[in-house]
């Protein structure tokens, strides 16, 4: 048996060695959920990540080899994406992973990629305990802290010195509040009051007479669209006038349809803008709407990048070596990707650029 | 003090909700001794009425009010005769359960149909109409105000002023006797169900014009807040259920001012146990003796 085993790995190991030496193509896996609940993520990744592969094939693949994607469905299930993540470890010849979507599968493969010494550069897996978990996971959505960041100079620069926090309270929202907080008192701001608000709330009248009462200079509201609508709507009621800002996820049609002129000059942030593309984003969408028909989103946008970050790593690097290629990908600096620039901290977090957007005749207006 | 003003302020329009539906809970149970859990659906499905009429047809203020009324009125008449005229006298706990179960019914088939996302609504009368103290109040809250007194008023005269209100309150003392005095209680059960319900429909219209926002969910906390504000003034005691209402809503507010707006929840309900422990049948409410 142990003859046997030995006899086996020395074959699998000749033939890795023979792959590496032949002209074989790159092959990168990418990991999505191609089916269930979030299969519309999944198709937006597996779309991007192809136009992207073709791209690179076509002006000649990567240190002169093609490149090969091996798609795999998770499914969105944590115990999926274990399973896949051993299915490519295991595998020999792939080089290393983009993937997932949602957080729960990128922590559930983690420790798979990082046993192997696997590179794991997720497009949109955003929560900070993520990238620092391992040295070989990366991700370019960007932590909250640094969208917090974003939000806290913007408002700086427009005269903010005193804000007042709203915010839902959730993991997530607490970690916007928090984002926000520290980076703004970090500049030197005060934050007046942190006001939490639970899910399922529909008056805020009180809550806003209370943040009123500290006589702030802007608001910063962390919450969905929904809220975000009804907390305008209850302000506008209460007659104040006063700058509010809001993190990207009030960024849906929606939002200006139930707000109505009671959302007029608010401010928030968006990563990816396909109505005033940037000149990289405008070259993507095109080529993305001639293959699909339609508009790439933000999260395929995310995962275009994440591709091309690595492609360009393997680049810098110079040879299919896993150590170099991840010094090479750690150093990215500044990537003009199409979902922002971006750049890795030490955690391997994107430190991302946003777009700064506010609304104008119930319309998104990028503010230059 | 101007913080003190706008939060009176927040607190009647608020309150003005809970006292229409406080109202609705009280007249169900003074007339059949149940405490009817679908008001927040049908709160909720009156709002949609109203939006799906400015959506579709006109968009128009009163015209919204009398679809609220239409829809309450029409659902809880059809749930009266559907599920509780039949199991009426069984068991209260088989009633009460039912409730629960056509609420739970009623909001996820409004899901289904008519979508989870929230809806907003037209705005109307949002000019302002005056200041005091530094506070400004819209025409809107004035007029919703005044829409929730003319409403509650109207109950009241209906309820102590005419002879199908002294039916209904023959049947809310004793409901075997006044079958026995020639009153027909089918009947006079199924007109005080029915408008609880159209006073629950009005003030879930009332609801989505003040917020502005429709959604299939929006009746559960109001329904379960303004049960638990009914219960402070006193379930059994129609005014005891409108002060409830009100106070509810005004001890919510500055409850919030004084704490944080995530403890507004516990505020009410621990109001309303206090309330039951101290003093079990509210502010105004009878106290019941059981005769053997």
């Amino acid at each position: 048996m142990k003859k046997l085993v030995s006899l086996l790995l020395v074959l699998m190991l000749s033939m890795a060695a023979f792959t590496a030496l032949a002209d074989e193509p790159v092959k990168i896996a990418l990991t999505a959920p191609l089916t269930g609940n979030l299969s519309q993520y999944g198709e937006s990744f597996q779309n991007s990540v192809t136009l992207a592969c073709k791209q690179w094939n076509d002006k000649g693949g990567v240190l002169g080899r093609s490149v090969e994607l091996v798609i795999e469905d998770t499914a969105g299930d944590p115990a999926q994406a274990a399973t896949v993540a051993q299915k490519i470890v295991s595998d020999g010849s792939i080089f290393a992973e983009v993937g997932d979507f949602n957080t729960a599968c990128c922590m559930a493969a983690q420790p798979i990629y990082a046993g192997s010494e696997m590179l794991q550069v997720s497009p949109t897996c955003s929560a900070v305990n993520f990238a620092v978990g391992s040295e070989w996971s990366f991700e370019c959505l960007g932590t909250q802290d640094v969208q917090g960041e974003f939000m806290a100079n913007w408002a700086y620069e427009n005269g903010a010195r005193k804000v007042a926090v709203l915010y839902l309270n959730s993991d997530w929202g607490i970690s916007v509040d928090n984002g926000f907080a520290k980076a703004f008192k970090a500049l030197g701001g005060e934050i007046v009051i942190e006001e939490p608000y639970n899910d399922g709330e529909t008056d805020f009248s009180a809550a806003l007479t209370k943040l009123r009462e500290t006589e702030p200079d802007a608001l910063y509201i962390a919450c969905y669209y929904n809220d975000g609508a009804a907390i305008n709507i209850q302000r506008e009621v209460l007659n104040w006038d006063i700058p509010v800002y809001h993190p990207g996820t009030v960024y849906s049609t929606d939002f200006l349809s139930i707000g109505g002129t009671a959302v007029e000059g608010v401010l928030t942030n968006v990563g990816f803008y396909p109505d005033d593309p940037t000149p990289e984003a405008a070259s993507f969408i095109a080529e993305y709407n001639t293959l699909y028909g339609k508009d790439p989103d933000y999260y395929g946008a995310c995962a275009y990048d994440a591709f091309n970050v690595l492609m360009e790593a393997i680049e810098r690097a110079g040879e299919l070596d896993t150590h170099k290629v991840r010094e090479a990908l750690a150093a990215t600096d500044a990537h003009q990707g199409v979902s922002g620039s971006i750049t890795f901290d030490e955690n391997g977090d994107a430190r991302k650029s946003y777009i700064k957007l506010t609304i104008e005749n119930n319309q998104y207006k990028v503010v230059r | 003090m101007t913080m003190i003003v706008q939060q009176l302020v927040n607190g009647i329009t608020q309150g003005g909700l809970y006292a229409l539906l406080a109202i609705s809970y009280s007249l169900v149970y003074g007339v059949m001794s149940l405490v009817n859990f679908s008001t927040g659906s049908i709160y909720m499905l009156g709002a949609v009425g109203a939006w799906l009429l400015c959506n579709y047809l006109i968009s128009d203020f009163l015209l919204s009010l009398v679809v609220g009324f239409a829809v309450g009125f029409a659902l809880a008449f059809i749930l009266e005769k559907i599920a509780f005229k039949s199991i009426r006298g069984i068991s209260r706990i088989s009633s009460l359960i039912c409730t629960i179960g056509f609420s739970q019914m009623l909001n996820e088939l409004t899901a289904l149909l008519f979508g989870k996302a929230t809806k907003g609504m037209p705005s109307f009368f949002s000019e302002k109409a005056f200041e005091v103290v530094g506070v400004t109040i819209s025409w809107l809250q004035l007029i919703l105000m005044l829409a929730v007194v003319v409403v509650l008023v109207t109950l009241q005269l209906f309820v102590y002023k005419t002879k199908m209100g002294l039916a209904v309150r023959t049947v809310a003392m004793d409901n075997t006797t006044a079958g026995l005095m020639g009153i027909n209680v089918d009947r006079t059960i199924s007109i005080a169900f029915s408008l609880a319900g159209a006073c629950a429909g009005i003030a879930g219209v009332a609801g989505c014009i003040y917020y502005r926002s429709v959604s299939a969910y929006m009746g559960w906390i109001p329904g379960i807040k303004s049960f638990s504000a009914a219960v402070f003034g006193g379930l059994s005691s129609m005014p005891g259920a409108i002060l409830g209402g009100y106070l509810m809503g005004i001890i919510e507010n500055f409850g919030v001012q004084i704490f944080s707006t995530g403890y507004r929840d516990v505020i009410s309900f621990v109001v309303m146990i206090i309330f039951l422990l101290f003093c079990p049948a509210g502010l105004l409410g009878r106290k019941k003796t059981t005769k053997v």
